[in-house]
C-alpha cells in the first residue's frame, strides 16, 4: 500500500488531485468499522422482517441514496426518496448534446455535441479493485468498457523542461528509470552501499538496474528503444533512429512529474479503469429506473426535525406549495455543503461536523474535436499533463478513429479551481483551449461545442467533493458522531468515507447507513 | 448575523420574488459580491446563491441606466372558435404565460429593447381549473423557464408572483408588468 504521506505533498504541490488515496482499511479500522472492512461481502443483511411497516425518508438520489433506498426497500421498508433535481446520480452527472447544464454564478450552457457523444461531469472512472460498484454494475446488468488511463503515448508538458516541448510520457518515464537505475550502479560500485548489501545482493542489484532501467555497458544509461524512434524502422537496411534521451537533470526540474509518473500506480487510479458503456449515469439510472415509485424529483428539502416517533421533512415543492412527509427514519444523504443550508435539529456535535466540513471545488471544461490526438498524435485514451491552471487533456476512451470525439481540456482543484471559476464562461473556455494548445500545438482552434462545470456552484452539490488536502483530516469525533447516527437519522455519502471522492465510497457509506437502520428497526 | 441584513437596501425590491421562489432568504445565504470584471456603469442581476431558481435576488441598477416601464400584458386569443370570454379561448396557465412573454418580448424588440433587459416582473395569475383552485405556479413556472435564464437568454430579473380574485376577461390567467433598464451606449 501507498504511504499517504507522499501523495500529501503531491496535493501541497498542487500538480493534481488524488482522489480517495488514504488508506482505506488502517482508516476503516480507525474509524471502528472493522467488522465492515476487509473482504467486500455485499449489503448488510436484513433483519427479517424488521423492516415490515416501517417508513424511512432519503434525502438525496445521489449514489448513496440510491443504494440505501434501494437496498431498504428489498428489506421490506416502505421508502421515499426526495430529489431536488430532475434526474438521478448527483455527482454522478453524464450529460449529451441538449442537455442544459446550470450554475448558481453563470449563465445557464447548452451541451451542443453530436449524438453519440457524452461527457461524464461528475465521476469518470472505476477500478477494479471498487467491489461495491462492481457487484451493482453485475446486479442491474450495466455494461462496462475499458477506459486507458496511462498511456505511454500521452505527453508531458512543463516550462520548466525543453521550454514546453510536448515529451511523450514514455520519453519521462524511461528517461528518470534509466538515470535513476544509472545512478543507483554508480553508487553500488563505488562502494557507497557496502553496509547496506552483501556483495551477491550487489551484483544482483546491479543485474536488476540493467533490466530495469535499459542500463548499457558500464550500467550507463544512454537511452533504448523503450523511447520510441525519431525515425521508425521499416525494412532492414532501411535507417532508422532512437529517440534521444534526456538527463534526468532537466527532467526533474519539474517536480510535479514524480506524481504524474506515478499516477497510475496508486490503487485507484490503474492503468486501466473502466466505465459503463454510454456513459457513467447508467450506474444512477439503473437503480432509478427500479425505484420509480419511491423517488419524488424536484422536490428541495427544508426542513429535516425529529419528532416524537421518528422524522418530519419539509420541502418546497413545483407548484410553490410546501411538502411534509414523516416517518420512521430518514437517510441523509446530502453533503454538508448542502445540508447546512438547510433547517435541521440535530444534535450539537453532529450540526457542528456539518457546518465545519469544507468542500473543494473542481472544474472541468469538454469540447467536440476532431480526433486529431488520434490521427496525428496517435493518442488512443488516456490523460496528457500540463502545467496549467487546466492541468491536463484527457481523451476518450471511447468511439476511437471514429470522426470526433469529446475531449476533456481542463480538469482542475482547490485552489485552481476557485479562480478559474471566478472568470466568465468564455474566459474558461479560452484558457482551455490555451491549455489544450500547449500539449497539441497549433490544434487548440479545432476544438468547439464547449461545455464547463465549475461544481462549487452546481446548485445542490456546491463542491465537488468533502475537501481533500494536507490540512484535512475528515476523521474527527464530529465526524464519527455522524456515522453512528443522530437517533433516528443516518447519514451517508462520500464525505463520511475514507475512500474520498469515488461511487464506492457512497456505496461503503450507505451500507453502513443501512445497516444502522436495520440495527434501531429490530430494536423498535 | 441573519444572512438578509447584508443585502443592500436597494434590493428590497427582490424580497417579494424570494417569497414565490422554491428558496426563503435565509436559505440563499449571503449575496456575493459583483463579479470583479463587471464594469462600473452595469446591470447588476445578483443570482441566488446554491441556486438556480430562474430569478435574480435583486437587480442592481446604475445611474447611468435608462429604463423602461411595459404596461401590463394580458393573453390573446388562440381558439378563435371558443367563448372569447372563457379560458378556452385562451389556454392554460402555461400556455397563457408563454403566450404573453411573446408579446411582451415582441413589444420591447418593437421599441429597440430585448426582453433579457427585464430587471423586474410583477405577475399576476388567476386561480387554474387544473390545479383545483389555486393559481398553477408549476404551470407558469413552464412557461417563464422558456425565456428566461436558458442558455439563449442568460439574464433573470427580480420578480413577484401574486394570485388575484380576476382579471378583465374571465378566461385570463395571466398578466404581465415588466420593468427594463440598460446601459445606453455612448
Amino acid at each position: 500500500m501507498h504511504t499517504p504521506k507522499a501523495t500529501r505533498r503531491d496535493m501541497v504541490l498542487g500538480f493534481a488531485r488524488i482522489a480517495g488515496v488514504s488508506g482505506a482499511m488502517a482508516a476503516m479500522q480507525g474509524l471502528g468499522l472493522v467488522a465492515e472492512a476487509g473482504v467486500y461481502s455485499g449489503p448488510p443483511k436484513p433483519p427479517g422482517s424488521a423492516g415490515r411497516g416501517k417508513k424511512v425518508i432519503v434525502l438525496g438520489a445521489g449514489i448513496a441514496g440510491l443504494v440505501s433506498a434501494w437496498e431498504l426497500r428489498k428489506a421490506g421498508f416502505e421508502v421515499t426518496v426526495l430529489e431536488a433535481r430532475h434526474r438521478p446520480g448527483g455527482r454522478v452527472w453524464t450529460v449529451r448534446g441538449g442537455d442544459v447544464m446550470t450554475h448558481d454564478h453563470v449563465p445557464a450552457q447548452r451541451v451542443s455535441f453530436d449524438a453519440g457523444h457524452f461527457f461524464n461531469v461528475g465521476a469518470a472512472r472505476i477500478p477494479a479493485c471498487h467491489h461495491g460498484v462492481h457487484a451493482y454494475c453485475r446486479e442491474f446488468g450495466v455494461p462496462l468498457e475499458v477506459q486507458v488511463n496511462v498511456n505511454a503515448d500521452a505527453r508531458y508538458v512543463t516550462a520548466k523542461v525543453r521550454n514546453g516541448v510536448p515529451l511523450e510520457d514514455r520519453q519521462v518515464r524511461h528517461d528518470v528509470r534509466g538515470g535513476v537505475s544509472e545512478l543507483l550502479a554508480k553508487a553500488i560500485n563505488k562502494g557507497a552501499l557496502d553496509d547496506e548489501l552483501t556483495a551477491l545482493d550487489r551484483e544482483r542489484l546491479l543485474d536488476f538496474l540493467a533490466q530495469y532501467g535499459a542500463l548499457g555497458a558500464g550500467y550507463a544509461y544512454s537511452g533504448s528503444d523503450r523511447l520510441g524512434y525519431d525515425v521508425e524502422p521499416t525494412v532492414h537496411g532501411a535507417p532508422s533512429s532512437i529517440r534521444k534521451s534526456i538527463p534526468l537533470t532537466e527532467l526533474i526540474q519539474e517536480p510535479g512529474w514524480a506524481f504524474q509518473l506515478t499516477f497510475g500506480d496508486q490503487l485507484y487510479q490503474q492503468t486501466a479503469m473502466l466505465h459503463p458503456v454510454g456513459g457513467m449515469d447508467a450506474i444512477p439510472y439503473a437503480f432509478a429506473g427500479r425505484l420509480k415509485s419511491e423517488i419524488r424529483y424536484g422536490v428541495q428539502v427544508t426542513h429535516l426535525k425529529r419528532t416524537e416517533s421518528g422524522v418530519r421533512v419539509l420541502y418546497s415543492q413545483k407548484n410553490g406549495l410546501t411538502g411534509a412527509l414523516e416517518a420512521d427514519y430518514a437517510v441523509c444523504t446530502l453533503p454538508f455543503s448542502v445540508l447546512k443550508t438547510i433547517r435541521c435539529d440535530l444534535s450539537a456535535p453532529v450540526q457542528s461536523a456539518v457546518n465545519s466540513m469544507m468542500y473543494d471545488a473542481s472544474c472541468k471544461v469538454a469540447w467536440q474535436s476532431p480526433r486529431f490526438w488520434e490521427t496525428e498524435d496517435h493518442i488512443y485514451g488516456g490523460l496528457s499533463n500540463v502545467d496549467s491552471r487546466c492541468n491536463m487533456a484527457w481523451y476518450p476512451s471511447y468511439g476511437f478513429d471514429m470522426k470526433d470525439g469529446v475531449l476533456v481540456g481542463c480538469y482542475n482543484f482547490a485552489g485552481q479551481a476557485e479562480p478559474f471559476a471566478a472568470q466568465s464562461l468564455d474566459a474558461q473556455y479560452e484558457e482551455s483551449r490555451a491549455s489544450v494548445d500547449r500539449i497539441h500545438p497549433g490544434k487548440g482552434r479545432l476544438l468547439s461545442r464547449p461545455i464547463s462545470v465549475n461544481w462549487a456552484h452546481v446548485p445542490h452539490s456546491m463542491g465537488a467533493w468533502a475537501a481533500e488536502g494536507p490540512d484535512t483530516n475528515h476523521d474527527t469525533p464530529g465526524v464519527r458522531a455522524v456515522i453512528a447516527g443522530d437517533g433516528p437519522i443516518a447519514f451517508a455519502g462520500q464525505h463520511l468515507s475514507p475512500l474520498g471522492a469515488w461511487m464506492e465510497a457512497a456505496i461503503r457509506s450507505a451500507h453502513h447507513a443501512v445497516a444502522g437502520i436495520y440495527t434501531r428497526a429490530s430494536a423498535a | 448575523m441573519t444572512r438578509a441584513t447584508r443585502l443592500p437596501a436597494l434590493l428590497a425590491l427582490g424580497f417579494a420574488a424570494l417569497t414565490t421562489a422554491c428558496i426563503s432568504i435565509e436559505d440563499a445565504g449571503p449575496a456575493p459580491a459583483p463579479p470583479a470584471e463587471l464594469p462600473s456603469a452595469a446591470i447588476n442581476r445578483i443570482p441566488i446563491p446554491g441556486s438556480d431558481f430562474p430569478i435574480s435576488i435583486g437587480v442592481v441598477i446604475p445611474p447611468e441606466a435608462e429604463i423602461f416601464y411595459v404596461s401590463g400584458v394580458v393573453p390573446s386569443v388562440t381558439d378563435p372558435s371558443a367563448d372569447p370570454n372563457s379560458r378556452a379561448a385562451f389556454g392554460t396557465t402555461k400556455a397563457q404565460t408563454v403566450n404573453v412573454l411573446n408579446s411582451i418580448k415582441a413589444r420591447m424588440e418593437a421599441a429597440g429593447w430585448s426582453l433579457g433587459d427585464a430587471v423586474m416582473m410583477r405577475v399576476y395569475l388567476v386561480a387554474d381549473e387544473d390545479t383545483g383552485g389555486r393559481l398553477d405556479f408549476a404551470g407558469f413556472m413552464e412557461g417563464y423557464s422558456e425565456f428566461f435564464a436558458t442558455p439563449e437568454q442568460p439574464n433573470k430579473p427580480a420578480r413577484a408572483v401574486v394570485e388575484v380574485a380576476g382579471l378583465i376577461n374571465p378566461g385570463w390567467r395571466v398578466e404581465i408588468e415588466v420593468q427594463a433598464a440598460r446601459i445606453p451606449a455612448d
